[in-house]
């Protein structure tokens, strides 16, 4: 891991601001504080925790969907803020987003073929008889018959629909996927069919992943690396192995110990985290996760001090104040 | 024992533009007093109609094969009036759907929705019922009942909305509880505390559910029994432990193997082929032959469900003649 990494994410901010009616100034409510991620070139960074922690906030701040209110983005060193025109559409060739629900980002009166086609000719990447040889190589390569490029998305399944939507992110030839949520809409055995896409994808490109996602079990099989946000921060961060392995803060812990098992005879899920999060982290003083936090060492000191996020191990990284210690048992 | 739900043979068929869509094809179908079923399949299977057609909520469109039978807690649902349907939906049959939020009406309070609730089904007044929708909340595990019933549905977190929505299914104490992926629009946290909720409910208050999810995990963690469908019949039927420890129809295995889990290779899991075909053009002969690696020659024609143990049923071949089988 000496190469430098391919996307460094610093202190990232991101606020909206919400109406509290006519009469008072509207609040402020931070959906992303001071978020830090580094992604290696040709690795897979998930970045996970409950809706509304800021996840897709971060993808859509990469791919440039919105723009950071502070902090900066760096691809390939270059900050990724001050592009305009020519050199933005080049960092568009280079870096692609595929959506949750293809059904919602294809348009539905565009012939799918059309839909995967449209990229290669705004980027001048390809028109004519070379564009329509490159978009059937695209259907094959995401395993897809090119006979279906005359078909609409309706008349495809969840499935096929999500490998439109990876084709059309790869006909510029990105080095970057952000992938947001990919396979939540789709079923368990077509979520397996599309998952052996992406890491075959990932290993014949070379290709780098953003992925987004809140299904655990599925992160613990694409990521090299996870980064768990509560509340707009990142409070734990680790490489997949010790993070699975050994979850240092109790954030963490509680959302590995709600995934179901299909297995009668492994623990239910477990009833670790009661209630809500607040809506924001500006709301609560100290550590943002105390007033959930089930860790029976919480203390005096969490409703007071906001714990930062400090290395706890080899690559592992919590914001907690107990995280050096190994987990209570029980 | 007497089933509290009996479902006997029911198909149901829409029209569609491209012909008649065979959603449900004779399913049967049992639950007895208390117990929790879950009815398990990908989206397409049939789950979701099977679950309406108990209180006949299918729209206009829908035709029920001439075999179909429904019953519940012995009376012929089929036969029954108006009024006598109005009373057993939301009344001895209590349900729960996915998106608590479009089910519940954004300009009425919580409390609100909870004494008309009461009301529809007992002829108590204003106070009791309000006392009661107190209660029920307290009951679905909401804290603060007192201000909750003051609260409109849009100041809710989703979780709470499935509670509220849950505390209205049980207002007239219902005797079967059908919840229809209640918790896949949820967080995972959230999820949790809701199939504890009703892993809860249904122990204290008797009652029997119809557990309709697209998640093994989820039938594995709260069901007596578990029914799997594929392309709108069921394929397997068995008790939670038999199904998770010997499934013996391939799709069955297929789920089992695709679910990604914590305990589960760091690699992804092998996937089935193909995806569910559509209810307009089911395949003839078995109609998982076209994903399965085990077909052969006889899964031409159609299998029954056969016994593969006491209380466990299976659609395939392999049950009745394994010699045909590759594995």
């Amino acid at each position: 891991m000496t190469a430098p990494p391919l996307l460094v994410i610093e202190h990232l901010a991101k606020a909206y601001r919400q109406s509290r009616g006519p009469l008072r100034p509207p609040a402020t409510l931070a959906a992303v504080a001071d978020v830090s991620l580094a992604i290696p070139r040709g690795a897979t960074l998930a970045l996970v925790g409950e809706s509304g922690a800021g996840k897709s906030t971060v993808a859509r701040c990469v791919v440039r969907l919105e723009d950071p209110d502070g902090g900066r983005i760096l691809y390939a060193g270059e900050d990724i803020g001050g592009l305009r025109g020519a050199a933005l559409r080049r960092f568009r060739g280079r870096v692609q987003i595929v959506f949750q629900d293809p059904h919602g980002s294809l348009n539905p009166r565009m012939r799918v073929g059309t839909a995967v086609r449209e990229p290669l000719e705004v980027h001048g990447i390809a028109r004519g008889a070379d564009a329509d040889a490159r978009v059937a190589e695209l259907f094959r390569e995401v395993g897809l018959d090119p006979n279906h490029r005359g078909s609409y998305p309706h008349q495809l399944s969840g499935g096929q629909r999500q490998r439109v939507g990876i084709a059309r992110a790869l006909a510029v030839g990105p080095e970057l996927l952000v992938l947001d949520e990919p396979v939540s809409a789709l079923d368990v055995s077509v979520q397996a069919q599309v998952l052996a896409l992406l890491r075959d994808l990932q290993a014949r490109r070379g290709l780098t992943y953003l992925f987004v996602a809140h299904d655990l079990a599925v992160v613990r099989q694409m990521a090299d690396h996870v980064a768990v946000m509560y509340l707009g921060r990142i409070v734990e961060e680790a490489t997949a192995e010790r993070l699975f392995a050994d979850p240092r803060h109790p954030y963490t812990r509680a959302l590995l110990a709600a995934v179901p098992t299909p297995d009668p005879d492994a623990p239910p899920p477990r009833l670790v985290l009661r209630d809500d999060p607040a809506p924001t982290a500006d709301a609560t003083p100290g550590c943002p996760f105390h007033p959930r936090c089930p860790d029976p060492r919480r203390a005096d000191r969490c409703r007071v001090e906001a714990p930062s996020l400090r290395d706890v191990g080899p690559d592992q990284r919590a914001a907690c104040h107990f995280a050096d210690e190994p987990a209570p048992s029980g | 024992m007497t089933s509290l739900l009996e479902l006997e043979h029911l198909s149901v068929t829409f029209p569609t533009r491209a012909g008649p869509a065979r959603a449900v094809e004779d399913v049967s179908l049992a639950i007895a007093p208390g117990e929790t079923v879950a009815l398990v399949g990908e989206s397409g299977c049939g789950k979701t109609v099977t679950a309406l057609s108990v209180l006949r909520l299918l729209p206009e469109s829908a035709t029920l094969g001439p075999e179909s039978r429904i019953r519940f807690d012995g009376r012929d649902v089929l036969a029954l009036g108006r009024e006598e349907l109005r009373r057993l939906r939301g009344g001895a049959v209590g349900m729960v759907f996915q998106e608590p939020g479009a089910s519940l009406n954004p300009v009425l309070t919580i409390g609100a929705h909870l004494v008309e609730t009461i009301q529809a089904h007992d002829a108590v007044d204003r106070a009791t019922a309000r006392a009661r929708a107190r209660e029920l909340l307290a009951t679905v595990g909401l804290r603060d009942p007192d201000r909750m019933v003051a609260r409109y549905p849009h100041e809710l977190s989703g979780g709470m909305q499935q509670r509220a929505y849950l505390a209205m299914a049980l207002a007239a104490r219902p005797r079967l509880l059908i919840a229809d992926e209640p918790t896949t629009a949820l967080d995972v946290t959230t999820q949790a505390q809701i199939l504890a909720l009703l892993a809860d409910l249904t122990g204290r208050l008797g009652m029997a559910m119809l557990l309709i999810t697209h998640n093994l995990g989820i039938a594995a963690a709260v069901a007596d029994r578990v029914a799997v469908m594929y392309a709108g019949r069921i394929v397997e039927v068995a008790p939670r432990a038999a199904l998770f420890a010997h499934p013996a129809h391939p799709y069955t295995r297929g789920l089992l193997q695709a679910a990604p889990r914590l305990d589960g290779p760091t690699r992804p899991t092998p996937a089935i082929p193909g995806a569910v075909p559509s209810a307009t053009a089911w395949p003839e002969g078995c109609r998982f032959r076209p994903r399965c690696a085990h077909a052969w020659d006889r899964c031409n024609s159609e299998p029954t469900l056969a016994a593969t143990a006491p209380d466990h049923t299976a659609r395939c071949w392999l049950v009745t003649e394994p010699r045909g089988g590759t594995a």
